[in-house]
């Protein structure tokens, strides 16, 4: 049994579905794969509790699930942080054996990461400078804490919302713009509300498939070593193709009215001294000071090259 | 003298949910204020409030227990042949202490394997916070207990003994998953008689399972708790459809943890803090002077200011909990009858989904991937035809049972507003600081009580600390009451999932029905079914997705197929025998659960042909989309 919060025929899910029949192939029909798609058990922490619980056996969960694992495994979805695709994949390949460690320490085993997308500033006024963001009014994530308290202490005015408040308080007012990846933008019908997008990647989404160990122990071992080959090269495909969906929905939004907005060489800068200062409280306050470490060498490593 | 510790124990509870309540209300009235003037919020203010919730919910239930408050049908009791009483009163004490046991040992297993020792919330300990589940199950199971052997009860002697020895050696039977799965994940080396146990419980209650659900049901007809059967019912199911158990307690801490709930508990104070003041009496006096002069004006603006409230709350039933009490009052000072207010307030209380900017409107646009708008201009005929049947129903009453109109007089009206200027101007604040943003639902509640409490206390001079206490005492053990239903319901449809009973059940529809017609007849009664038996937003989350390809396949409008969803749910929350808007009437309105069912029969009807005229003319829905 699977869960996962991604909604039927979402990219996610139809990946999740390729390679559940695929196990069911290698396995000769032994592991049989039920799918629990669009939260309809629960919230990625309620997953998290249902699969320690024993009645779920695995998840597809997001970086920002995963923080209720261990709070160290949301270390690279940090506002920030990284900034583009390459510099991305050369961190996490070195760091994913810390990773896998800390979901194993937890009860968890990891079958394969995937990256999904960056998330981007949706704003109902147009936003350059980082300036003009701290004009307005920001919807953020209130589950987590630590993530308000450091947005806060940058300058920007942000209003900590649940989920389902999240729509409503673009819809009344409440708020002026959230960041979120264009794809869900697109399936959530945002963007008609907040019609500006920055051009600016503020933080990587990456997910991860993910089984119980007691489950685990359960598998034949003679399976284990293909079904994580084919898990592998399958997640390896999905930002590929879910690229190619996020940029059909752009494409949907920008017909509906949104504007990309490009950022100037100047601001640009601006937003890498945000970064600066920004940055080091994000880590005081959510992850472990060894692992960013280790994750600030990575990214001193690349960008020396 | 146990009477008296047992007291001792209330009244020191009651305390502790006052407090609790002023911190509900406070904490986002302060987050507010942070919010305003200094453009953060304050810390942790989301973890506490939820815990606060957890912790009233709790202490509310084990009230409930003590105050014999839980929601039950006690008409089938009354009929009950009197030689059959001491039997049927030893059944549903089995059944009571043995599902109470079950869920205290899940509940401790839960708490283990979920939460990390060290692991806090804020700077508290979440093991300590989640304790209160246990203590409070505890305690209710040592209260009724105590109650066997109460000298008032039917049973004799040695036969006190007898059922109190089954009722715990049940429960441990049924304690066998948990316990299993709890030395499981603590244990190097678990106990190999551990499984073999397991699965002789699990045989044992696969055959046992219908039965036992039957004489659970037929005991709930004779009036044990709702929230024990449907427990009961649920934890049996979830036991031989592969166990982890513990489950069931996760659905209800998922529910009382949700991200709206605190609006119940902190609406339906507001309610009872207006309905134990004065301020019914002065209000009464404005809706008779501004609403009386025309046929049924009184009875049309309260079926208005239900569904207005409804649209902004979201159907969780909130509106009865928190207008309830109060619109109960004014409608018997008007001179309609019990049973005429119990039905159509317990109706009115869950029409106005359809209008802007209901949140379920919302969420069924994100889920069905529909523009929002669109789903909002063609809820507004529909919701109008409903808003319409029902206030017809209140004019041909008032025409039917001659209740005299007023003279319409403008100064009297303006004199009646100036007695009750400060409550008047709640649902203004209310709309206020919700629709221009300011405030989300759940702080909006917290504005409510704070306000309340202010103009009660310091300008109406009706409020004090041991009114406060009093107020609490009634209301806390409804707001328990209501909470734990909705954890139970929440773990039954959990079971429904996991068995994937609705994904089975379109499938089918889809390969037997070709008929558009049968297939809407059907889709009608289903959803009546599910707003039975689901919240809205879980019914949302898990029944949208698959009736959007059902509508591809028999050719009915996406947005026109939303509002057929949400009409019948509405309808869905008023059919008995478990329909959530009942339950809380009954609480509301102190009327017992058949009474209700008698009163809802009428506006039952009305509002089926309001549904069916909804589902099968389709244009009332899309006449206004381009
Ligand atoms: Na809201
Ligand atoms: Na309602």
């Amino acid at each position: 049994k699977i869960g996962t919060v991604a909604p039927a025929g979402s990219a996610w899910e139809t990946t999740i579905k390729e390679i559940a029949s695929e196990w069911t192939r290698i396995s000769g029909g032994e592991i049989s794969v039920k799918i629990y798609s669009g939260g309809t058990v629960g919230d990625e922490e309620d997953i998290i509790r249902k699969i320690k619980l024993g009645r779920l056996n695995a998840a597809a969960l997001t970086s920002q699930g995963i923080k209720s694992i261990s709070n160290d495994l949301f270390a690279l979805s940090i506002p920030m942080l990284v900034k583009d695709d390459d510099e991305f994949n050369y961190v996490f390949e070195k760091i994913e054996p810390l990773f896998n460690k800390k979901m194993e320490e937890n009860g968890f085993v990891p079958l394969g990461w995937a990256m999904t997308g960056w998330v981007k500033w949706f704003t109902k006024s147009e936003v350059v400078y980082p300036d003009d963001l701290m004009q307005i009014k920001l919807a953020v994530d209130n589950s987590d804490d630590k993530v308000i308290k450091i947005w806060q202490s940058i300058g920007f005015k942000v209003i900590p919302l649940s989920l389902s408040d999240l729509m409503s308080g673009i819809y009344s007012g409440m708020a002026d713009g959230t960041y979120i990846t264009p794809y869900a933008a697109n399936a959530m019908g945002i963007a008609e509300y907040t019609p500006y997008m920055l051009d600016l990647q503020i933080a990587p989404v990456y997910g991860v498939l993910t089984i119980s160990d007691r489950t685990w122990k359960k598998v034949n071992d003679s399976y284990k070593p293909l079904l994580l080959k084919r898990t592998g090269e399958i997640l390896n495909q999905f930002y590929g193709k879910i690229t190619v969906i996020e940029n059909e929905g752009l494409k949907i939004m920008k017909q509906k009215g949104l504007v990309s907005v490009p950022i100037t060489p100047d601001a640009a800068k601006e937003w890498d001294k945000i970064v600066e200062d920004g940055v080091g409280l994000f880590v005081k306050e959510s992850i472990s000071p060894s692992l960013y470490s280790e994750i600030k060498k990575y990214i001193n490593e690349y960008r020396k090259k | 003298m146990n009477t008296e510790k047992n007291s001792k124990t209330d009244s020191f509870l009651v305390l502790i949910s006052t407090i609790l309540v002023l911190l509900l209300a406070a904490v986002p009235a302060l987050e507010i204020l942070v919010r305003i003037f200094f453009n953060t919020g304050v810390k942790a203010s989301y973890a506490i409030t939820r815990y606060i919730v957890l912790w009233i919910a709790f202490t509310g239930s084990y009230l409930a227990t003590a105050g014999n408050n839980h929601l039950s049908i006690e008409a089938g009791r009354k009929y009950l042949p009197s030689k059959f009483k001491p039997s049927v009163y030893a059944v549903s004490k089995i059944i009571v202490i043995s599902v109470l046991t079950a869920f205290l040992t899940a509940s401790i297993s839960f708490i283990f394997i979920v939460f990390d020792a060290n692991e806090k919330t804020g700077i508290i300990n979440t093991r300590f916070l989640t304790a209160v589940i246990p203590v409070c199950l505890a305690g209710m199971i040592v209260r009724e207990s105590k109650e066997i052997f109460n000298r008032n009860n039917t049973l004799s002697g040695k036969s006190r003994l007898l059922v109190l020895f089954i009722s715990i050696a049940a429960g441990l039977f049924l304690s066998i998953s948990s316990v299993t799965n709890f030395m499981y994940i603590q244990l190097e080396n678990p106990p190999g008689f551990m499984d073999l146990l397991f699965d002789k419980s699990v045989d044992i209650l696969t055959v046992l399972k219908l039965p036992v659900i039957l004489i659970m049901i037929i005991s709930g007809a004779l009036g044990t708790p709702i929230f024990i059967v449907l427990g009961g019912i649920t934890y049996i199911l979830l036991s031989v459809s592969g166990g982890y158990t513990e489950i069931a307690v996760n659905e209800i801490y998922a529910v009382l943890t949700g991200n709206m709930i605190p609006a119940i508990p902190l609406f339906t104070i507001t309610g009872f803090i207006l309905s134990e003041s004065s301020a019914g009496e002065r209000m009464i006096d404005f809706f008779k002077k501004a609403f009386g002069w025309f046929p049924g004006g009184i009875i049309i603006a309260v079926v208005l200011i239900s569904a207005f409230f409804t649209t902004f709350t979201g159907a969780s039933g909130v509106t009865i909990l928190a207008l309830g009490g109060i619109l109960f009052m004014i409608l018997d000072k008007y001179g309609v009858d019990t049973k005429f207010r119990t039905g159509i307030l317990t109706s009115s209380g869950s029409i106005g989904l359809l209008f802007p900017p209901s949140l379920p409107i919302i969420l069924y646009g994100i889920i069905a991937n529909l523009d929002i708008k669109n789903l909002f201009i063609a809820g507004i005929l529909p919701g109008s035809l409903l808003v319409f049947s029902l206030s017809a129903a209140g004019i041909v009453y008032t025409k039917k049972h001659n209740i005299k109109s007023e003279k319409f007089e403008l100064f009297e009206i303006l004199k009646s507003i100036k007695n009750t200027f400060w409550e008047l101007l709640l649902p203004l604040i209310i709309l206020v600081s919700y629709f221009s943003g300011l405030t989300t639902i759940v702080e909006t509640g917290a504005v409510a009580v704070v306000y309340v409490l202010i103009i009660e206390t310091f300008v109406y001079k009706d409020l004090n600390f041991s009114k406060l206490l009093t107020v609490v005492k009634k209301s806390v053990p409804v707001i328990g009451g209501i909470l734990i239903i909705l954890g139970m319901s929440k773990a039954l449809s959990f079971y429904m999932i996991d068995e994937m009973i609705p994904q089975r059940l379109s499938e089918w529809i889809a390969a037997r029905i070709t008929s558009r017609i049968v297939f809407l007849i059907l889709l009608n009664i289903i959803l009546l079914l599910t707003g039975c038996l689901m919240d809205i937003f879980s019914a949302i989350i898990v029944v949208v997705p698959l009736l959007v390809p059902l509508g591809e396949i028999y050719n009915i409008h996406p947005v026109h197929m939303g509002i057929i969803f949400l009409a019948n749910l509405e309808l869905g929350y008023l059919t008995p025998p478990v329909g959530l808007n009942l339950f809380l009437a009954s609480y509301r309105f102190e009327q017992p659960l058949e009474d209700v069912y008698m009163s809802i029969i009428p506006f039952f009807i009305i509002m089926l042909i309001a549904v069916f005229i909804i589902t099968f003319v389709p244009q009332i829905s899309l006449i206004f989309l381009s």
